[in-house]
């Protein structure tokens, strides 16, 4: 079952409005203003890519082409991770942590989907695979991105804090659990949000897109409470993961604070 | 015994120095020197190179916050992390709040209100009760008035003597260095020189 198709028309007229928005924001935060525009061009451009990538995915269904499709979805959440961060380490160590991390709370829980809950012949079939995937990297980028960057700031503020602790004889784990709630706090914020809004505030994406697309409510009802738990577990795992790895890059291996390898990035 | 051999950090080095049990060193030289780094070295806070002992015990032979808890360091200014001053104890009731001029009510305060004056003596009494071998202060009584001070001089040297303790403090009133060193230490161009006589 199909809804109504979409013209160009009816999205040029969606975008003339975002531009507009663009041209009242202009006068008060000329970057705010580009920040819209720019943010418009890309999605336009990346969803028509990732449409065409679709469709050749759907015409030549192998597991090697959704593994290799699903790489590029995570090497572009990690570069979006690092690109958030006020302070910044400037290493190969520091992608590696958000890479490790969304790719366990992504991933993860997006195999657990499609090999046990959907159940689909292929279990690789991009048309769930990458939704799941994208949906999981989406929230799991933001989450990390918040906790990452609560924790890089809490660290810098509570510098003198964090070095009394270690001076009176706590082990890094010890003098850093108050920034490291603090970091799992903030990147729980979105989703525990986002649970307590579904249904009364707000439709999710996923659902209202099903539902636009022609579904039977119900069966759109418990796909998105499914997609909503898995991004809940999902966060939750990515955020313990980076909150860990990156408490533990704050310090050297004679637990020592070594605020001297990150640099302040201006622009953010 | 504390033996420091070779230490050397980007600021400052020092060729072989030795605090005996007991002892009291005045750690001093210009603003900017490197007395504070020093301390900080000592503390394993910073990196280093060339070995500290204690006891004969290398600090690389122990986790850093094994070496803390016997070699432990009180900054200029304090800082505190929890609601009530007493959350900062591990033993809080014997605390000898009395002998630097505290009352024990202190102890249910929130830090935050304290003077600075409070603090720098809580901060001391918090090291303290973590019962360190080796104690490094830096400018201990900056903030305190002269009978203050004089009740803080006296619980370091009780300390000195009654646990064997080893001092290494800053202090910029040259009158204080007199009354408390058993040696001194000077830091000059980068050089930490043991010093026969007070310099000022």
């Amino acid at each position: 079952m199909n809804g109504p198709e979409l013209s160009l028309i009816d999205l040029g007229l969606a975008a003339l409005i975002v531009m507009a928005v663009a041209g009242f924001v202009r006068p008060l935060s000329k970057r705010s203003s580009n920040g819209l525009l720019v943010g418009m061009a890309r999605m336009s451009l990346q969803l028509a890519l990732i449409g065409l990538v679709l469709k050749a995915l759907f015409e030549n269904i192998t597991v090697w082409w959704v593994l290799l499709v699903s790489l590029v979805m995570l090497l572009a959440a990690g570069r979006e991770v690092m690109a958030r961060q006020h302070y910044r380490r400037h290493s190969l160590g520091e992608w590696r942590d958000g890479l490790f991390a969304m790719a366990i709370g992504s991933f993860s829980l997006t195999l657990l989907a499609l090999l046990v809950m959907i159940g689909h012949e292929p279990w690789y079939h991009p048309r769930f695979a990458i939704p799941f995937l994208g949906m999981m990297l989406g929230n799991t980028m933001t989450a990390i991105a918040l906790t990452i960057s609560r924790i890089l700031e809490g660290a810098h503020q509570q510098r003198a804090i964090l070095e009394e602790r270690l001076a009176l004889g706590e082990s890094w784990q010890q003098a850093s659990q108050g920034i490291g709630r603090d970091g799992i706090r903030q990147g729980l914020i979105p989703v525990i949000n986002m649970m307590a809004a579904s249904g009364i505030v707000s439709l999710p994406g996923m659902m209202t897109g099903q539902l636009l697309a022609g579904a039977d409510p119900i069966s759109a009802v418990s796909y998105q409470i499914l997609i909503i738990l898995l991004i809940a577990a999902g966060t939750g795992i990515g955020i313990l993961v980076a909150s860990r790895l990156t408490l533990r890059q704050l310090f050297d291996d004679r637990h020592r604070l070594r605020l001297d390898r990150y640099t302040e990035d201006r622009e953010h | 015994m504390l033996e420091l051999q070779s230490l050397q950090t980007d600021l400052i080095q020092a060729e072989n120095l030795t605090v005996i049990a007991g002892e009291r060193v005045m750690l001093q030289g210009p603003s900017g020197s490197g007395k504070t780094h020093l301390l900080r070295a000592i503390a394993d806070l910073v990196p280093w190179q060339g070995s500290m002992f204690l006891d004969q015990h290398s600090s690389l032979d122990m986790s850093s916050p094994e070496w803390r808890q016997q070699v432990m360091l009180v900054p200029a200014d304090s800082h505190w992390w929890h609601h009530k001053v007493a959350e900062h104890f591990h033993s809080p009731e014997t605390a000898p709040l009395k002998s630097v001029g505290l009352s024990e009510a202190i102890l249910n305060r929130d830090p935050q209100q304290l003077s600075s004056g409070e603090k720098q003596r809580l901060a001391l009494l918090r090291a303290l009760d973590r019962s360190p071998r080796v104690l490094l202060l830096d400018e201990p009584c900056a903030n305190l008035d002269t009978d203050t001070t004089r009740l803080v001089e006296q619980l370091l040297t009780d300390w000195c003597h009654r646990e064997q303790g080893h001092l290494i403090m800053t202090s910029h009133d040259p009158a204080q260095r007199d009354r408390l060193a058993d040696k001194h230490w000077r830091i000059d161009n980068g050089q930490v020189l043991e010093t026969g006589e007070l310099v000022t």
